[in-house]
């Protein structure tokens, strides 16, 4: 029966882990079980070479000699042994479950289960239990953060290979879609949206990309390790500056009282003023982006009335004019 | 099958030192753990058993000791692999990402203990990767007291923004959790108002008091994280919006189904569970005619009503 290739690789491992010495490649044919199907030189090289890429892929440290042969040290093989105060644990095990989908919510769990078995306790038993404090942490705390979106793997994946990326982007809501080739350099979560920094090779630039603006499916193209991404830069400061902050100012209106709660939470009451023959309160509020504070404002309809600055005087009456129909928004 | 000989290799070399740690564990437990199937573990336990020491004498083999009556499993002997290998780059950055996120999420975790965690799997050999950050959530002012309360299990007054009614409300609220998710914290709680367990974002939270009374307890919290914060009323029914490109972005901003294709100018139609009747004419008035509501002409009318009535007051020469 033709062994499983699962079975081959456990084989390599433990007969690399239990020698001393280096092993050649002819020791490594002649004596591992599943290199014996090798029909030829040729097909037995092609399939070591896989075989050690596989198991570097795993993180298991396969070590080369000068003229060629192999082994892996047992010392560098294993996780250490790890001890952890009762907090730290109650750190790892939010952060083991901060990811909901995706090859890394696996490998959270994976990951804090090696931890745990990688303890210095002698009895393994279930850290929850043992620890109340561990228990009430990760049950009055629950971070979460989702990786729905569908670019995110393929994403992830190429950032990690260094490979390029192609993909379909619509850059703003009205705008048309545009292929993009990009150097992905990494993946940010800002405001509970996903990003890729990277190298824009059409544009010759650094971009920022929301991915749920990618159209379709992500392509990943060329060798790996295809770029190497800038050290000094910081990622998430690169989003963070990439919407730039409003210039703060201020605007008056005249609100119903009673109504526009919204907008009265950042508001200073300033006086009065008639509309029609009613008595609104005149607030002053911050002005943030002027197209927002424009829908806050719009939202409201009669009930609130802007009296400066002009431009979000002007932003208030296209919008209604807009939202009243019949002449262009 | 869609496993990968690796993924399997991976899941192999994990399975012999949990296994060796908990001798007689349950196969179905091992199932749940490693999340596959206990037909899976057991061909990976069959697997195991022919695997070994070149020379692959029976002594020299994995011994998978199986109670196929209890069906258990212990480990007698392990080839070497009695230690879990390192992490992998994935759990690497899985673990130290997250870490550095609730490191930034000031007042919720002991931040010393964090970044000593991080130090010690940087000694293991886990260095902080720099390729996948996050930032966790917006500070807001009442998450200290929030934290308080659900520490001290009291019962909190707090005065709270609702943005899809556009009001302010005081209720007192049971603490249960905080959630964050998305770019926000939640403070999930049973609210005394509402009469059922609701999500508050905390930097909606426009003041908090501690009160004396305990929070009653929940006699059950549901593990996961629920899939969306804001509860429609059942009651509402949805409605149908059309999309003009320019309000596109309503459908990432919020829960829709978008029926159908954009059309040639790119519009969509989606379909829309709005809070209140309110709400939605709100919203489409602020879209400033980039939304059109189609199944509902009692709301569209409402629309053009309040923005007409809104113009009057600008056309007025002492506005």
């Amino acid at each position: 029966m033709a062994k499983t290739k699962a079975e081959r690789l456990l084989n390599l491992v433990i007969a690399l882990l239990n020698s001393e010495r280096y092993r050649d490649v002819s020791w490594i044919r002649d004596k591992v079980d599943g290199y014996e199907d090798a029909a030829s030189d040729e097909a037995f090289f092609r399939m070591f070479e896989r075989d050690k890429n596989e198991l570097r892929d795993l993180g298991i440290p396969l070590q080369t000699s000068p003229d060629g042969a192999y082994r892996i040290p047992p010392g560098e093989f294993s996780l250490p042994e790890l001890t952890f105060t009762p907090s730290e644990k109650a750190a790892l095990a939010l952060a083991g479950r901060l990811w909901e989908t995706t090859v890394l919510a696996e490998a959270g769990s994976g990951a804090l289960r090696k931890i745990n078995d990688a303890g210095g306790d002698t009895e393994a038993g279930d850290p929850e239990t043992d620890h109340p404090a561990l228990a009430q942490a990760t049950s009055l705390l629950q971070p979460r953060v989702r990786t729905a979106d569908p670019a995110f793997q393929p994403i992830y994946t190429a950032v990690r290979a260094r490979r390029l990326v192609t993909f379909d982007y619509r850059k703003d809501q009205a705008g048309t879609v545009e292929t993009r080739k990009v150097q992905p350099w990494g993946l940010v979560s800002w405001r509970g949206r996903w990003y890729v920094v990277g190298f824009d090779e059409d544009r010759s630039a650094q971009r920022t990309f929301r991915l749920s603006r990618i159209n379709g499916a992500v392509r990943t193209t060329g060798r790996a390790g295809a770029f190497t991404p800038p050290l000094d830069v910081d990622l998430l400061s690169v989003v963070a500056s990439s919407s730039p902050p409003p210039v703060e100012r201020s605007a008056v209106l005249l609100v119903r009282p009673g109504s526009g709660a919204g907008l009265r939470r950042r508001a200073t009451v300033i006086g009065s003023g008639v509309v029609g023959d009613e008595v609104f309160e005149r607030l002053r509020i911050p002005v943030g982006h002027l197209w927002d504070t424009a829908r806050a404002v719009v939202g409201l309809g009669p009930d609130a009335v802007v009296e400066s600055p002009e431009d979000l005087l002007a932003a208030v009456v296209r919008l209604l004019q807009g939202a009243r129909g019949g002449e262009v928004a | 099958m869609s496993e990968t000989a690796t993924d399997r290799l991976a899941r192999m070399l994990a399975l012999v030192p949990y296994i060796s740690r908990r001798p007689g564990v349950a196969i179905g437990d091992l199932a749940a753990e490693f999340g596959v199937s206990a037909g899976q573990i057991a061909d990976d336990l069959d697997l195991l058993m022919v695997c070994g020491l070149p020379g692959y004498y029976p002594d020299d083999l994995i011994d998978v000791v199986l109670d196929d009556e209890g069906g258990t499993v212990s480990i007698a002997f392990d080839a070497g692999i009695e230690r879990p290998v390192r992490l992998s780059h994935d759990e690497a950055v899985a673990l130290t990402v997250a870490l550095r996120t609730l490191a930034d999420l000031p007042g919720l975790v002991d931040r010393d203990a964090v970044f000593s965690a991080l130090a010690k799997l940087e000694q293991a050999g886990a260095g902080a990767a720099a390729e996948v950050r996050i930032a966790a959530a917006a500070p807001a002012p009442a998450l200290g007291l929030v934290r308080q309360s659900l520490d001290e299990a009291r019962r909190l007054w707090i005065r709270y923004y609702t943005a899809s009614r556009d009001t302010l409300t005081e209720r007192e609220v049971d603490p249960i959790r905080l959630l964050v998710t998305d770019g926000h914290s939640y403070l999930e709680a049973y609210c005394h108002l509402a009469l059922a367990v609701r999500h508050f974002r905390i930097d909606r939270i426009e003041q908090a008091r501690l009160l004396d009374e305990p929070a009653q307890v929940p006699l059950w919290v549901d593990e996961e994280v629920p899939e969306r914060m804001f509860h429609p009323d059942p009651a509402v029914a949805p409605v149908t919006l059309r999309l003009h490109p320019a309000a596109r972005w309503i459908a990432e901003y919020y829960e829709v189904q978008q029926l159908g294709e954009p059309d040639e100018g790119g519009a969509i139609v989606v379909s829309i569970r709005a809070a209140s009747d309110d709400w939605l004419v709100r919203l489409v008035l602020s879209l400033g005619g980039a939304a059109e509501i189609v199944d509902r002409p009692d709301l569209a009318a409402q629309v053009i009503t309040r923005a007409t009535a809104a113009l009057a007051a600008y056309s007025d020469p002492n506005s």
